[in-house]
């Protein structure tokens, strides 16, 4: 019986796709184009990593066990454990604190909601070791508040302690992102339930919020987890001693010149944050006890007894106090002369970018500016196929798709460079290397927000085009992709914002000709130019800031200038 | 409204007859058995006729209309327009106009917009298009909308924008997909004789998605009763009211009491059936497999019946429910329960249950079906 249905089903299924095949050979527009994004997810997704996992067991020689068994040893261990326990701790601390404030930002009638909310954005679009290069001018040997205020000489800052210091400040805005969309979607008709039945307010809390906020609780530790062992900027310049994957596997490579070894500990990052991105994307997300139902609940005020409130004020207050500690610091950084001995105001870290290292300034603007339109409409234009069109092998689309994304920058930085280092594929050193790893890399958040906002649209409003005599292409252009516009612009900041800030890939990838402005700021810091670093990461900040308003005035544009022509 | 007999004025004609062969879908269940949505479906439509496809939710009416939009694709059987083979020709390509149950306007795009899309991927010059347009949103009554996104617009009005963009193409032919059922139930039955005159008048061939067996009977031409993928019957309403094949298909069109009888003999071209103690005669129809000494169910409308002093049955009430134009009567005869209406309660006065009332059957109007197995 078993036998027969799978027989059954396997005879459907190929004739099913044999007649999706015959469908799709109608457009040939459509079906080329869906081959060559195959093509290229495979060239630039899956190969790359493939060449890393096939250099770790493989060598020109055959397969090299012995060599496996050397790089495996002791001191592996201990780097694999530092970054594991990395990972715990922020993971831990992140998703805490990430917690306590989207709870007070959505069910509380706390003040400053709008300004706690901004703060917390700030960390998100800025580059990852601004808070590293703070902690340094804060409380290093030379620190305004180490040696400044409290007299400490020979302030060692250097280490896990700072480290995770950091990444919860640095991270917990994304667990907080994360848990605020399903606390604000948590019903207050549910709580009121609760309440209407006696429960204290703690009892709420307890028997219903926090259950009911808690696959998104899991999804954020797993998160902060992955953005913390996958953090190279910040290792780089506060680990010390403090080895972690990441930065060993970059110095392995640039230092000593031992792919094998890099690529090993790379290795140790994917499978890690491979396997905590697959949990939280195939199976939290199906826990999920929110339910979208398109319908306005009424909205419920929020907490306002003042004994809660207050202290969760006070607790927003201290959090975004310490990021614009953080922040300010850098800033005033970038205008004196020399931090912890002159505080004169100066201009001279500026003068030096403009007139010496405006060059990175540059190649990023023009590396993000060819990517970001490119990764946003191909994030559409997937979004678009995978939701709406059949064609075989989407599944293999979809993973292919989230596989640069899940994977650790190192890992695509060194994948790169191992398959791009030779003709017919001579990529390295190029251009075009940084802005297809930016596309690559970038695309995938595009295609979820792509992907989330047509499944609201209905199927027949697209259905109504093509009865009209429209092809899939043009059905696209002129009534999904416009639908899509919200989405389109998180693409487009996304992409923009992690082109200009990224460093873990692009580390492996800029060459003399193409440098770029992350890169150039970790040298600055390497080299003790604290103050011309602050000062790129102010720019940085600021044309981030920039761009983001000018997409915005955009996109309101497109939507707004097709009306009352006629 | 003179809407219909101007719109025959601005739009010409390109409607070709419709023919479905041996129509067969099957999809795969979650236990991997492959299960029929529709089940070898055969059906022509006449250049400019209006033919419903009605079922319960299911029954694979509204799988048909997409294969023949060509949204899905069946997995075996041939669709043709008039000569060409079109059943694996893209819906992009098949020149249909389509009316959506959402009616699925281009929320992003004004009302003049929306109904000039068809026309501007077609490539039609911008001022044919234009007088086309404005054309079609003037006998729609729209023009005032024009410049209006369909969010602006009432449920009426979406109706007829919807409406304005699946006709201005002139398509050989119109897919209805359940598109009243979002109205409330006044404007309902006014957009349903508008869309019927529209229609006629256009001569655009029509197939129509509803359950609704009302709005079938109203509109139709030919009404396909459907259940479980199978088409149970074919006909013009007033046939399918009148000769049911099946039980379904007297249940399904209109209210039915099923009498159990049987045959006793022929006389000429009328069976001679025994209904609770009484004979009644029942015109042979050849579509209906029975023979003597079966026992049949007689399908027996409600207004059938009339009270009536000098009436052949004898049934008691159980039950009587005042509805304005009619008293509805709920009873027991001999040992089967029958529904049956009374017109002329004004005359009668109304029967409280309890009581036994005199009935006398209606025995022409009355169809013989195979009993239950």
């Amino acid at each position: 019986m078993q036998r027969g249905n799978t027989g059954i089903a396997f005879q459907h299924q190929l004739k099913t796709q044999r007649t999706r095949l015959k469908m799709l050979s109608k457009e040939p527009w459509l079906l080329g184009i869906i081959i060559l994004l195959f093509i290229s997810l495979f060239l630039f997704s899956v190969y790359p990593i493939l060449q890393v996992l096939k250099l770790t067991v493989y060598d020109e020689t055959g397969f090299q066990f012995d060599k496996v068994a050397e790089v495996l040893n002791a001191h592996f261990f201990q780097i694999l454990w530092n970054s594991l326990q990395l990972g715990i701790l922020s993971a831990v601390f992140g998703t805490a604190i990430g917690f306590v404030f989207a709870f007070a930002v959505t069910r509380t009638q706390m003040r400053g909601k709008k300004f706690f909310h901004l703060i917390a954005m700030l960390p998100i679009i800025s580059p990852p070791f601004v808070m590293a290069l703070s902690m340094i001018l804060l409380f290093g040997r030379n620190g305004m508040i180490s040696s400044g205020l409290l007299g400490i000489e020979d302030s060692d800052i250097y280490g896990l302690t700072s480290l995770v210091v950091i990444q919860t400040l640095g991270f917990f805005p994304m667990a907080y992102l994360n848990l605020r969309g399903v606390l604000e979607s948590i019903d207050g008709a549910l709580e009121d339930a609760s309440l209407s039945l006696g429960a204290s307010r703690w009892e709420v809390f307890r028997t219903v919020t926090f259950p009911l906020a808690l696959p998104a609780i899991f999804s954020s530790l797993l998160l902060v987890f992955i953005k913390s062992i996958e953090d190279f900027g910040n290792p780089m310049v506060i680990a010390g001693d403090y080895s972690t994957l990441a930065v060993q596997a970059y110095l392995e490579i640039t230092g000593m010149y031992d792919l094998k070894a890099g690529a090993f500990m790379a290795v140790a990052i994917l499978f890690p944050s491979l396997l905590a991105y697959m949990i939280q994307k195939y199976w939290l997300s199906k826990k999920s006890f929110v339910t979208v139902t398109g319908k306005p609940s009424q909205a419920s005020k929020g907490i306002g007894d003042k004994r809660i409130v207050w202290p969760l004020f006070a607790f927003c207050s201290l959090l975004t106090g310490s990021v614009l500690l953080f922040y300010g610091t850098v800033a005033w950084g970038a205008f004196v002369k020399v931090w912890g001995v002159n505080y004169t105001l100066t201009l001279d870290h500026f003068k030096y970018i403009f007139t010496l290292g405006l060059d990175s300034v540059k190649n990023s603007l023009i590396m993000a500016t060819a990517s970001t339109p490119i990764t946003a409409l191909l994030g559409m234009l997937i979004a678009y196929l995978i939701i709406r069109k059949n064609f075989v092998g989407k599944k293999l689309m979809e993973f292919s798709t989230i596989l640069t994304f899940a994977v650790p920058g190192t890992v695509v930085g060194i994948g790169y460079v191992l398959a791009f280092n030779e003709k017919p594929l001579l990529l390295t050193g190029t251009a075009a290397i940084l802005i297809i790893a930016f596309t690559f890399r970038n695309m995938t958040v595009g295609i979820e927000a792509g992907s989330n906002s047509l499944r609201q649209v209905d199927a027949s409003i697209e259905e109504a085009s093509t009865s009209l005599g429209a092809n899939s292409l043009t059905t696209f252009w002129r009534v999904s992709l416009p639908l899509m516009k919200s989405a389109m612009f998180s693409g487009l900041v996304y992409s923009f914002v992690r082109s200009m800030t990224s460093i873990s890939a692009v580390i492996f990838l800029v060459s003399v000709n193409w440098n770029l402005m992350t890169v150039s700021i970790l040298s600055q810091v390497e080299s003790s130019r604290l103050g011309v670093a602050a000062a790129y990461c102010l720019i940085l900040i600021f044309i981030i800031l920039i761009v983001i308003g000018f997409l915005e005035l955009i996109v309101n544009r497109l939507g707004s200038s097709k009306r009352g022509a006629h | 409204m003179a809407l219909a007999e101007r719109m025959e004025e601005t739009l010409s004609t390109n409607s070709s007859s419709v023919s479905m062969r041996d129509l067969v879908k099957t999809y795969l269940s979650a236990a991997g058995e492959e299960n029929y949505a529709v089940k070898h479906f055969s059906l022509d439509i006449q250049p400019g006729k209006l033919v419903t496809l009605l079922g319960p939710s299911g029954c694979g009416k509204t799988t048909t209309l997409r294969m023949l939009a060509g949204f899905d694709i069946p997995t075996s059987g041939q669709i043709r327009f008039g000569q060409s083979d079109v059943t694996f020709t893209p819906p992009n390509k098949r020149d249909i106009g389509m009316v959506f149950q959402s009616y699925a306007l281009f929320p992003h795009l004004t009302i003049y917009e929306n109904v000039a899309y068809g026309l501007q991927i077609k490539k039609v010059p911008k001022e044919e298009l234009k007088t086309r347009v404005n054309r079609v949103l003037a006998l729609m009554h729209l023009e005032e909308f024009k410049d209006r996104l369909p969010s602006q617009l009432s449920g009426g009005q979406q109706q007829r924008v919807a409406l304005a963009r699946a006709v201005v193409t002139e398509p050989k032919v119109l897919l209805f997909d359940e598109p009243l059922s979002n109205l409330d139930a006044k404007l309902r039955e006014y957009m349903r004789d508008e869309l019927r005159k529209l229609q006629q008048r256009l001569g655009i061939t029509s197939l129509y998605v509803t359950h609704d067996q009302a709005e079938a009977m109203a509109i139709s031409d030919q009404v396909v009763i459907m259940t479980k993928g199978v088409i149970q019957q074919v006909g013009s309403p007033h046939e399918i009211y009148t000769k049911p094949v099946n039980h379904f298909v007297a249940d399904f069109m209109g209210k039915a009491n099923f009498l159990t009888g049987k045959i006793e003999g022929r006389e000429k071209d009328a069976w001679i059936v025994s209904l609770e103690n009484n004979r009644i005669l029942v015109k042979v129809d050849r579509n209906i497999p029975v023979q003597v000494a079966d026992a049949v169910d007689c399908v027996v409308r409600p207004e059938f019946f009339t009270l009536d002093e000098e009436g052949e049955f004898t049934a008691r009430l159980t039950r009587a429910t005042y509805l304005g134009t009619y008293v509805e009567y709920e009873a027991v005869l001999g040992n089967q329960d029958v529904t049956f209406v009374d017109y002329a309660h004004h005359q009668h006065g109304w029967r409280e249950a309890g009581t036994d009332v005199k009935l006398r059957l209606n025995q022409e109007a009355v169809r013989i079906i195979p009993a239950r197995s």
